[in-house]
């Protein structure tokens, strides 16, 4: 695995580019570029930086935390807690699918679309055909991973701009599924059928940890590993950083971009499973806006929207943030469209401040580089990323 | 020595008169006891002051809503009664939030207007198992609870539709009707669609040419219906399942210069609005019940339960709103007006 490092990294730091995907890793990337005692000074300065990055909305999230802890009665019993986990998977899961699209370079609007659509297919599945839950399982999955391909095709191979792609994608799965549930209405309404799995999914515990939440827990440790130490999470985030430096160092950026969009498409139609085996609920705001809430979850973890720079647990602190506000906003009874309006806020504050970061941070990193490698560097090195 | 005898007996006397006080006093709660129109009162006391309520509607953005609550909240704080408002803003995953976090805070009753007739149904026995009354408002869910109050949408459906085929069956229109509906996966929608097309199939004069979902939103009824004109110029009645979403379809019968030639029909919960727009042509009829009125008759149900002594999931309690047809301004008492405040 570090073999399939040092293959990217180096082309990559060959072509006078600060390597965001090393500068990811904690700064450790920057040492072993080994560019002489000045780029180490430098990786640890960005070490510092990145550490930043995660610390604030490491502490925001504890804030918020402790303050809902005080507020609202309650809040820290066992019952509570394991509430807060059942409700918080699903959403985080749509986070993780907007954030592995993000970190590949692109973006993917269609993810609440496609949580709704997998809702319904698991729904219609297992209820209404009354199929084997493992069957619904597959059917779930295969449909989540067919809406990611045909987006993935378009961006990768066709070279659409990934923002009207999954816009356009978001649009049609909405009529669809509009159509499909209204169709089934009553199917869907009177449908009882569930089974011991069935429910084990939807209510169950593993350890005392609610089912959807520890499949979270799984499924957040394999997408770590997997971009951390794996050579297919590299090249995503290689291809995030810099398409073209990536391309130059013998990635095949269309295979990753089509791959990270069926990623998406899968790990948002897992959330609809979960989510249908909670609430049996094909309602029509199903999944509504939740690409706003994964965008703004990605956000506020400090996730760089230019791509290659990110973390699977920047995303779910980003998500957690964004929960625990709605939920404790809703828990101190504060009016509806008053508690939009306060996460609205936090999110345009979270989204200033991490573009005057950003920025000062970029800046401070041409500096560096510029002293360690005695090369010309954009002044502003985004410039050539493709933007989604 | 008189004056000492008769001071002697003065405060002998005054020693009678305060044990007889005193021992009146002590006496006073068995009198209360006895007196059964105090001990009511009493009884009344301890089964309802200090209980905590929540309610969780659909959305506090709409009159119904308002309007419950406004009365809800009147009545409860004459009475002592601790009154919660969890408000999901129309948000299917927040209402079910609002119901899971409440049920962990154990109030006495939960009054929940559910959003479909699936979401809240596991989350409605849990309640139950747990010791809190349910109370389901207008829209009812899959699971049934200690108390349901508001219309019955499947008698509304039905009246509805009987009105549309006196007006537009037996061969004196085209017979053209198109059905509105609300949320598709509603009790109030699903109902309505039930009772009404049970009197539609059964009349071969009418055909339902379209049955769409706005979802509440009288944009949407507008576009809807807006397509549907231009399809079907001789539609005879379009009927929406809610009067401020039907609101947009009346809109759009008004644009296409159809009004007084298609028949806009709504039920509707009584805001001022819906009246209005009947005196104003723009409504052909609507079949309306007061929410203001329902909005104690779940203050009765609150009552009811918490006197009853039952154990929550035991009992089922039935309180269905009157319906009116309202097609004037003779009928502007069956709307309500919200306070000012609202």
């Amino acid at each position: 695995m570090m073999q399939a490092k040092e293959q990217i990294t180096a082309p990559l730091s060959s072509m006078s580019r600060q390597d965001p995907l090393c500068a990811d890793a904690g700064g450790a990337g920057e040492n072993e570029q080994g560019a002489g005692k000045l780029a180490g000074v430098s990786g640890a300065l960005f070490g510092r930086m990145n550490g930043i990055d995660a610390a604030v909305p490491f502490l925001l999230m504890c804030i918020l935390f402790g303050l809902f802890a005080l507020a609202v009665p309650n809040y820290l019993s066992v019952g509570n807690l394991q509430q807060l986990m059942r409700d918080f998977a699903e959403p985080s899961m749509v986070a993780l699918a907007m954030g592995i699209v993000i970190f590949g370079g692109g973006i993917d609007l269609s993810v609440g679309a496609t949580f709704a659509i997998a809702n319904y297919v698991a729904l219609y599945l297992f209820k209404i055909e009354a199929l084997p839950l493992g069957v619904a399982v597959m059917g779930v999955l295969a449909a989540g991973a067919v809406i990611g391909a045909l987006n993935g095709v378009l961006i990768a191979y066709v070279k659409t701009r990934p923002f009207l792609t999954t816009l356009a994608m978001l649009l049609v799965l909405r009529a669809g599924h509009d159509l499909v549930t209204l169709a089934h209405t009553v199917e869907l309404a009177n449908a009882w059928r569930e089974t011991d799995t069935w429910n084990f999914l939807g209510a169950g515990f593993v350890w005392g940890i609610p089912t959807n939440m520890a499949a979270l827990i799984v499924l957040a440790l394999a997408l770590h590993v997997v971009l951390t130490r794996m050579r297919f999470g590299l090249h995503i985030m290689a291809t995030g950083a810099d398409r073209k430096a990536a391309r130059h160092a013998g990635i095949d950026t269309r295979r990753v971009t089509l791959s990270i969009y069926i990623l998406s498409g899968m790990l948002a139609s897992l959330a609809g499973l979960f989510y249908a085996a909670r609430q049996s609920s094909a309602g029509s705001d199903t999944g509504l806006g939740w690409e706003v809430t994964a965008l703004a979850a990605v956000v506020l973890g400090g996730v760089s929207l230019a791509g290659g720079r990110g973390s699977v647990g920047r995303v779910l602190m980003g998500s957690a943030i964004l929960f625990l506000l709605m939920s404790g906003l809703l828990r101190m009874n504060m009016p509806g469209g008053a508690s939009s309006a306060l996460t609205g806020f936090t999110l345009l504050v979270a989204v200033a401040a991490h573009i005057q970061w950003s920025r000062w941070r970029d800046r401070q990193r041409a500096i560096g580089a510029r002293k360690s490698s005695s090369a010309t560097l954009p002044a502003d090195i985004a410039d050539e990323r493709e933007q989604p | 020595m008189g004056r000492d005898h008769f001071g002697n007996l003065g405060r002998k006397w005054t020693g009678v008169l305060a044990l007889t006080l005193a021992s009146c006093l002590m006496a006073s709660p068995s009198v209360a006891q006895s007196d059964p129109r105090a001990q009511m009162r009493i009884d009344f006391d301890k089964a309802v002051k200090g209980k905590t309520v929540a309610w969780v509607p659909i959305t506090m953005g709409t009159p119904i809503d308002q309007i419950w609550t406004e009365v809800m909240r009147s009545h409860f704080d004459k009475l002592g009664v601790n009154f919660i408002l969890r408000d999901p803003d129309f948000d299917s995953n927040a209402q079910l939030q609002a119901v899971t976090s409440l049920i962990n805070e154990k109030p006495d009753v939960l009054i929940v207007q559910n959003i479909n007739v699936t979401l809240l149904a596991r989350e409605l026995k849990r309640a139950m198992d747990n010791g809190i009354y349910v109370i389901q408002v207008n829209m009812m869910s899959n699971q049934p609870s200690d108390a349901y109050v508001g219309v019955d949408n499947v008698d509304s459906g039905r009246l509805i539709a009987q009105d549309i085929v006196a007006e537009c069956g037996g061969g004196k229109s085209s017979g053209k009707v198109a059905i509105v509906q609300g949320e598709a996966t509603s009790a109030g929608s699903l109902d309505q669609l039930r009772g009404a097309m049970e009197v539609f199939n059964a009349d071969k004069s009418i055909t339902v040419v379209s049955t769409q979902a706005a979802n509440w939103d009288a944009n949407k009824a507008n576009e809807i219906t807006a397509t549907v004109l231009r399809q079907h110029p001789d539609l005879c009645a379009t009927y929406g399942h809610w009067g401020i979403m039907q609101q947009g379809a009346a809109q759009a019968v008004k644009a296409a210069g159809l009004q007084g030639k298609v028949k806009v029909y709504a039920s509707s919960d009584g805001p001022r609005s819906d009246c209005d727009l009947v005196e104003e042509g723009l409504f052909y009829k609507i079949l309306s019940y007061r929410a203001d009125v329902g909005g104690a008759q779940i203050v009765d149900a609150v009552l009811t339960l918490l006197q009853s002594g039952e154990k929550p999931g035991t009992k089922r309690l039935t309180l269905l709103s009157s319906n009116f047809w309202v097609t004037g301004p003779q009928h502007r008492h069956y709307c309500y007006d919200l306070s000012p405040t609202q």
